[in-house]
């Protein structure tokens, strides 16, 4: 069997991720640096790779921001862009709960349609308890 | 004195990878594939050894249009950063004294 070819070029949902996870570092220098770097190492991987990929990628965005700009991380008494970047990523997965509930009434899929309501409903109820607890 | 960074298991990992053939340079998923790390999340780590100047990294000089892909960021330990990082590894690797006072004698049977 011949291994999954490298696509030289990511993939948009690929992109996306690597999108949303860079969000979180400091304007310019820092995050054109790694959106770079990521785009970069996604093109040598294959389409299902570079979704893993960017999934890691997502998931250690806070570890990575706290590492390059640790002075940003816990300010003293909150932060207003954390807030800014929890209602964003709130708004997001909003967004993509509602898609899915659209998507899975076009398809005739209700387990869409649930998954789309939960995500939305827990984005909404997780970004809440993040902005009252650091606010 | 700075200290140096955490050493939690990922970081000895990738510690371990670069330490292997210290003057080589590996880009990140070489990295995380050395170590045995998910992919995408060796970032945070090279980032802290970066900062606490264990690690340097550049660009990789290529003509995207020539080599049919982008450039990468490469990675290498650097000298101090070796030897605090072998030093910092033979500490966490040193074995912990056991309390063998604490452990009750098995009584008559």
């Amino acid at each position: 069997m011949t291994p999954p070819r490298a696509s030289a070029r990511a993939a948009p949902t690929a992109r996306a991720l690597v999108w949303a996870g860079t969000l979180a570092l400091p304007r310019g220098a820092v995050r054109a640096r790694y959106r770079r770097e990521h785009h970069a190492e996604l093109a040598a991987l294959c389409a299902r790779e570079q979704i893993r990929y960017a999934a890691g990628v997502l998931c250690t965005a806070p570890a990575l921001s706290r590492a390059v700009a640790p002075r940003f991380a816990r300010p003293v008494g909150g932060h207003p862009v954390k807030h800014r970047l929890v209602v964003l990523a709130v708004a997001l997965a909003v967004a993509l709960g509602v898609a899915a509930v659209v998507a899975g009434g076009a398809d005739d899929s209700p387990g869409l349609q649930l998954l789309g309501v939960l995500l939305a409903v827990g984005a909404l109820v997780g970004g809440r308890r993040i902005v009252r607890r650091t606010g | 004195m700075v200290a140096g960074p955490r050493m939690t298991m990922p970081t000895q990992a990738v510690l371990r990878a670069l330490l292997a053939d210290p003057g080589a340079e590996l880009y990140g998923s070489e990295v995380g594939g050395a170590a045995g790390l998910m992919s995408g999340t060796v970032h945070p780590i090279l980032a802290r050894l970066e900062a606490a100047g264990w690690v340097a990294s550049r660009w990789e000089d290529v003509d995207p249009t020539v080599v049919g892909r982008p450039a990468r960021r490469y990675y290498r330990i650097t000298a101090t950063g070796a030897e605090q990082a072998r030093s910092a590894l033979a500490r966490v690797r040193r074995p912990q004294p056991r309390r063998l006072a604490a452990r009750p004698l098995p009584g008559p049977s």
